[in-house]
């Protein structure tokens, strides 16, 4: 199909070089049939317009790679579409997946770098602000507790292939922030 | 023997109702007729107004959505009717594709509402949200005109996983020619031949969007349940090499993540994301 010279379609009486339409292999030209109407001869276009006999044409050769595509604009997808329960919770999952990894760098960043251990720093914030413990543990068990659950689901779902239609995702998904949310809301208030 | 017969044809002939009604109608049976009817409810002005998506390379540098106001009581009761009557009185410019009318040749596969379905089988009033209804091409691809999106690459990568039966050299054949399969092995391909090839699903997933690009990009639900539709087919002989196909870059099976946003979409209610699930355990088996 590729490299193969393609003939396109051209009237005589065009002067403009049509604009070739369509997909990647088959390329039709079209015949603008307005360029030939200005001022002068409006009414002898329009009878060539409407008339019934077909227009002449000449067959010129083009190679593929001289017929160029024109940049065409990628249609809206993330700003109009309607985001249903499971992705949104997917979106989740891997949000929470990457903070967690950041979380972990800064731990591990204060370990090596801090003149002091992390320990010493969640003390000083315990001291600090008493008020925002309870959120903070929250904070910080709430994303360990979903991205862990919805990774077990994804194990599950590629070990048994079971579980894979809309309302059971959905069913799973429901239980999975409903059963994480309840045990990071323990685990918040346990000392 | 005969005697019975007739006895029940007259039978039959006596009674008011079916074909007899129609040819010997009487006064009385109009009467009856005229109040089981349900009058006619006269349908109420319901003035909706079309946020469609426009766009034309050769006249406009930038896409932009125009607003059609449509009369609902005017036209048929599907967003492809709504759009034709657009079509036919408002804007004869407004172009999309479409052909069947009725949900089986895939060509009006558009985004309405958010949601990517089929413009004729989605009835209007139920996409209808704060009186207006918006209307994108599939998303994510590139636009050739307004409505109509650019598949090539769709179909390419329909073309890349072989979409044709191989069946091995010395396969038994009926006739010499039909290749027989068990009705079990028939019923694996229910829920997997039926696809129609519309690119709902592969435009509704995000990670098709996001990695669409290139020969070794994702290849997208609708192309992964036809590669699953081959691979599961007993007659086949090539499965190893239909999962080689599938397996020499990451990309192109294990970008699914199971998002489920495809089987939500698929106008044939299928569950291409369950096929996907399959063939990763086959990988993973194989």
């Amino acid at each position: 199909m590729f490299g193969r010279s393609l003939y396109v379609l051209t009237t005589r009486s065009v002067t403009k070089s049509a604009i070739p339409m369509g997909r990647q292999g088959t390329f039709l030209a079209l015949n603008n049939l307005n360029t030939i109407s200005n001022s002068s001869n409006n009414k002898l276009a329009m009878v060539n317009n409407y008339s019934t006999q077909a227009p002449k044409f000449t067959m010129t050769e083009k190679k593929i790679e001289e017929v160029v595509t024109p940049k065409r604009a990628t249609s809206p997808h993330l700003t109009i579409y309607k985001f249903p329960m499971p992705a949104v919770m997917s979106i989740f999952h891997r949000a929470t997946g990457i903070a967690l990894g950041l979380g972990v760098a800064a731990v591990c960043g204060i370990s090596l770098f801090a003149p002091h251990d992390p320990t010493y720093y969640i003390e000083l914030f315990k001291t600090q602000y008493p008020f925002l413990v309870i959120p903070a543990k929250f904070i910080v068990s709430y994303p360990i507790l979903y991205h862990f659950s919805t990774g077990v689901r994804h194990l599950v779902w590629d070990e048994t292939c079971k579980g894979i239609t809309t309302k059971q995702v959905e069913k799973t998904g429901m239980m999975i922030l409903a059963i994480t949310g309840a045990v990071a809301v323990v685990l918040s208030f346990m000392n | 023997m005969f005697s019975s017969v007739l006895r029940r044809a007259t039978a039959v002939a006596a009674k008011p109702v079916g074909i007899q009604s129609a040819f010997y109608s009487t006064k009385a049976t109009d009467a009856t007729l005229a109040t089981k009817v349900a009058p006619v409810v006269e349908k109420k002005d319901h003035v909706v107004s079309f946020n469609i998506y426009r766009y034309n390379v050769e006249t406009t540098a930038k896409p932009y959505v125009q607003v059609y106001k449509l009369n609902l009581k005017e036209c048929g009761p599907m967003i492809l009717d709504a759009l034709l009557h657009i079509k036919n009185t408002q804007d004869p410019t407004l172009s999309f594709r479409r052909s069947c009318r009725e949900g089986i040749c895939g060509s009006c596969a558009m985004n309405i509402a958010g949601s990517n379905t089929l413009a004729c089988i989605a009835k209007t009033t139920d996409q209808i949200s704060g009186n207006s209804i918006n209307i994108y091409p599939l998303p994510h691809m590139h636009v050739v005109r307004d409505l109509i999106p650019d598949l090539t690459h769709f179909y390419n990568q329909h073309k890349y996983i072989k979409p044709w039966l191989e069946p091995a050299t010395d396969a038994p054949r009926y006739n010499g020619k039909e290749l027989l399969q068990s009705k079990e092995d028939r019923h694996k391909l229910d829920g997997l031949y039926e696809c129609i090839l519309c690119a709902c699903c592969s435009t509704s997933c995000p990670s098709y969007w996001w990695s669409e690009g290139g020969d070794g990009g994702y290849l997208g639900p609708a192309v992964l349940l036809q590669a699953y539709r081959w691979i599961a087919d007993s007659r086949d002989s090539i499965q190893k090499d239909r999962l080689a196909l599938l397996s020499d870059e990451q990309m192109k099976l294990y970008k699914c993540h199971t998002i489920m946003n495809c089987t939500r979409v698929c106008p044939k209610h299928l569950n291409p994301a369950l096929a996907i699930a399959k063939i990763k355990h086959l990988m993973a088996k194989n």
